[in-house]
């Protein structure tokens, strides 16, 4: 049978690639009319490298560039891991015990609002320069989302399904594991995802401030040698990279997320 | 021209009547109910209340929102504390489990199958859920038949199902202990007419299977008169105005909703909620 419409759905993409069209299109006119104000103003290049520039200066040092961007994620899983582990802990003990809640939970929050770069300085004085620094200012940053999200998560069960559970005399340990932790993993994702962000914010400032004593020396390190160097096609390459990288891990936790999430009823919001 | 059916009915003038408080009852009782009170949040939900149900009785508790007929089914299950008095259960005569509990929401663990839902039970009472996994599906498949789902269902997510289906995985989920009681509260709320008429039918065919003491919370009276042997009907506080003993004999058909004497018996229950609703509003 001859439809004129089926050849032109089959002919249409799917709608999460179509959405892509947008922000592509823009990200072109922008770099696009960037690369012609370098051509007709002639700025200087330590101002502002062109967008081609940029792409040479980081193609030039390509192997660096890319084994940096490795330490750096190396890093930021490493710290994400470590956040996770202690988040999920510490929000287990604090749904656990009301008074563990009431007595340290303001504080953790209160501790959310130092700013990281305050912090840094501190840790690099406990913990030396290198890897072990970086690891823990990222597992500082990225921790909160993670304990706030869970602990609410862990508390904020359906009665109802409570009710169930007593009325069938389920043990504590069994309402921990059959009700609790599964009621709160769409909030250990949901709080995995905004930390997911924050590790590379860490591990760049990390690197930025502890970097020099690592054997090789991550993007954070690169941002801070360029800015001493005034090599800003190096800068602005790793500033792109460590987005993209951020970008990468963020959808990396939402994949995981969704997959986990096919058996709740909970949609994640896009 | 009459229905065959409805000549086996006793007239209105064979329904018996008690109203205030309940006569002691000489069969033997599945629950006890002795000078309940109930206070939450200094408000006094029930005041010494007393109740007998005799073992395999249906009963049904009528009344209007607030009287505290759901806190009474919650205390009598055990979670809610009474402030004074006792509930005592009559020894089943076989080992089961003492009661199920069926709730208003389906209630269903979003992240478990239809079989894992109806499987918990068996599971938190027995925590090793290794032990005779074929018997449990062998239970779980016949609860499923039993409230007329199909077993295609078993591997389905409640977010799959709809309003009906989630109802009758929950009253599996009830089932699956084999309970000397099962306690409903008003399960079909939130249904529409039509499905919970359905449901009700289904219901009684399930209870004459077992013929479980069965304790059923509603608002709604022809659903009480259809399904109950025995309708208390509940005032303020837990009041009893009325202990009505239904004129029907089970099986029950659809078709006795349409009876002359479901609609007095209907009128008569009514009359006194109204009388109450008058009284409580100094109309």
């Amino acid at each position: 049978m001859n439809n004129p419409f089926q050849q032109h759905n089959a002919l249409r993409l799917p709608a999460q690639l179509r959405a892509l069209f947008p922000p592509l299109l823009f990200l072109i006119i922008v770099l696009g009319t960037w690369e012609l104000i370098e051509l007709w103003m002639d700025i200087p290049k330590i101002l502002l490298p062109s967008p081609l520039e940029i792409l040479s200066g980081a193609l030039e040092k390509r192997s660096q560039l890319a084994s940096a961007a490795w330490i750096t994620s190396r890093a930021a899983l490493s710290g994400f891991a470590l956040a996770l582990l202690l988040g999920t802990s510490s929000a287990l003990v604090f749904s656990v015990s009301q008074l563990a809640r009431r007595a340290v939970y303001p504080y953790m929050i209160l501790l959310q609002t130092v700013p990281i770069v305050a912090i840094a300085p501190l840790v690099i004085i406990w913990l030396g320069g290198g890897l072990n620094s970086i690891v823990a200012i990222i597992t500082i940053i990225s921790v909160f989302p993670i304990v706030t999200n869970v602990t609410t998560g862990l508390t904020s069960i359906d009665p109802g399904l409570n009710d169930l559970m007593t009325l069938y005399g389920a043990s504590s340990w069994q309402k921990l594991w059959k009700l609790r932790l599964p009621t709160a993993v769409p909030y250990l994702i949901s709080g995995a995802r905004v930390s997911s962000g924050l590790t590379i914010v860490g591990a760049i400032v990390g690197e930025y401030m502890a970097g020099y004593q690592s054997e090789s020396p991550g993007l954070g390190y690169y941002v801070f040698l360029a800015s001493t160097n005034a090599q800003s096609e190096i800068l602005y390459a790793s500033i792109f990279i460590s987005t993209l990288l951020g970008i990468l891990l963020f959808g990396l936790v939402t994949l995981v997320g969704k997959t986990a999430l096919a058996r709740w009823t909970f949609e994640m919001e896009q | 021209m009459d229905n065959a059916d409805n000549n086996s009915y006793p007239t209105l003038d064979q329904i018996t009547m008690t109203r205030g408080r309940v006569p002691e009852n000489t069969a033997k009782h599945a629950i006890q109910v002795q000078d309940l009170g109930v206070v939450l949040t200094d408000t006094v939900i029930l005041d010494s209340l007393s109740l007998e149900i005799s073992q395999g009785q249906w009963v049904a508790i009528v009344g209007p929102s607030g009287c505290g007929k759901s806190t009474l089914l919650r205390t009598i299950a055990g979670l809610t504390s009474p402030s004074t008095g006792v509930i005592t259960w009559g020894q089943p005569s076989a080992p089961r489990s003492p009661l199920a509990f069926v709730f208003q929401d389906s209630t269903l663990l979003p992240w478990r199958t239809v079989y894992d839902n109806i499987r918990l039970p068996l599971e938190l009472s027995d925590g090793r859920h290794s032990a005779q996994q074929t018997t449990v599906k062998e239970k779980v498949k016949e609860k499923i038949q039993l409230v007329g789902l199909s077993q295609h269902d078993m591997n389905k997510f409640p977010r799959m199902l709809s309003g009906g289906m989630k109802m009758r995985v929950s009253l599996a989920r009830a089932l699956i202990t084999n309970p000397a009681v099962l306690l409903l509260d008003e399960p079909f709320a939130a249904l529409d007419e039509i499905l919970r008429q359905q449901l009700n039918e289904d219901l009684l065919r399930i209870w004459a299977t077992s013929r479980t003491t069965t304790v059923m919370v509603t608002h709604n009276v022809a659903e009480a008169i259809f399904l109950a042997e025995r309708i208390l009907v509940m005032g303020g506080q837990g009041q009893l105005l009325a202990d009505v003993t239904v004129p029907f004999t089970y099986p029950r058909q659809r078709a006795l909703r349409t009876t002359l004497q479901f609609a007095e018996v209907n009128q008569q229950i009514s009359e006194i909620l109204f009388a109450q609703s008058r009284t409580d509003t100094g109309k």
